[in-house]
């Protein structure tokens, strides 16, 4: 089944994205990549030192993959400061595209709304293509919206946790509410099951890193995360049921055996 | 002049950031950079001359999530 889209004029068709960090090796990390179908994997950058040969070698590895790079911008805590780092990765990498992350608290490593905002704004004006990474508060993603952000990327819950949809409420809203928008989980996704509900609630796709990465097996777990998330995606295609508080018998009740009508003596 | 480079002191000469970074045993075509939090883009390193106290940090691609 096709079931390509679009991300700024790009068309892909997977609706997985993968993280490249934390895996056991770069083979593994590469296989995982290869066997998941992934079109998107993210990347970022750090602080270099001359004697250190840097990372030359892991983005030789991952530029041969064949996958769009979606540059991050980790770490940052201001507008500022991503903004710059933004611009550092699109000269690098060579691509509009900008994972956008403004960290507000270190122990949640949740999104600073404020500097969020601010960031996007100075970025569309820039010319990227933002992928804002943020919570699932309503307002916020119409702001982000609104700016002309086409991809908003609210968390499943906070990054690394595996915790899955932790509001599903606030998910459903927020795909009600912005129709048009390109609507990712970005963080919080443990388990294939999570990513599935995902698609299921019509989420365009996930974004996953350390559930990949972290499992004993990550090329299996990355294969078990793609099928998923076709499944999820069929499913919300094929328009679930609704649920019901009552049962209902799936078996035909005419002609059941040894069935017989009350009487009354 | 002392500039902190990646938030370290070091010692350099006046010149062209195209040469500081060469000198410091950069290969230019591997990084990006900032000075003062502020994004130079490659085009403009040969012009551009740093100043003593100026703070550089040089990038390279890493994996992410």
């Amino acid at each position: 089944m096709s079931d390509s889209w679009e991300l700024y004029g790009v068309q892909v068709e997977s609706r997985l994205f993968l993280g490249t960090s934390r895996y056991p090796s770069p083979a593994i990390m590469e296989k995982a990549i290869q066997r998941s179908g992934t079109n998107v994997v993210t990347t970022s950058l750090r602080r270099q030192s001359p004697a250190s040969k840097g990372g030359r070698s892991i983005w030789d590895r991952i530029s041969k993959l064949g996958c769009h790079v979606l540059p991050n911008t980790a770490g940052c805590h201001t507008a500022r400061e991503a903004v710059t780092l933004a611009q550092m990765s699109r000269e690098i990498f060579e691509t509009n595209w900008i994972k956008l992350e403004v960290t507000g608290d270190e122990y949640n490593l949740q999104p600073n709304p404020y500097e969020l905002l601010s960031a996007t704004e100075q970025l569309l004006n820039l010319n990227f293509d933002v992928f804002a990474y943020c919570t699932d508060d309503l307002v916020v993603c119409q702001r982000l919206n609104n700016l002309g952000c086409e991809v908003i990327m609210p968390w499943g819950s906070p990054i690394g946790t595996g915790k899955g949809l932790i509001n599903t409420f606030a998910l459903e809203t927020l795909r009600d509410r912005l129709p048009e928008a390109k609507l990712l989980v970005d963080a919080g996704i443990g388990l294939p099951s999570h990513a599935a509900a995902a698609l299921e609630l019509g989420y365009d796709g996930v974004l996953v890193n350390t559930a990949v990465a972290t499992a004993d097996d990550p090329v299996s777990m990355a294969m078990a995360m793609s099928r998923a998330v076709e499944a999820g995606r069929l499913a919300y295609l094929a328009g679930p049921m609704a649920p019901s508080d009552t049962a209902h018998a799936s078996t035909p009740i005419v002609g059941t055996p040894f069935w017989k009508a009350k009487t009354r003596n | 002049m002392r500039i902190l480079l990646n938030g370290d002191k070091v010692e350099v000469a006046t010149q062209p950031l195209t040469h500081v970074l060469e000198s410091l045993g950069y290969k230019c075509n591997e990084i990006v950079v900032a000075v003062n939090k502020e994004f130079v883009a490659k085009e403009s390193w040969p012009d551009y001359r740093i100043q003593d106290g100026d703070q550089l940090d040089v990038l390279s691609p890493i994996e992410g999530g």
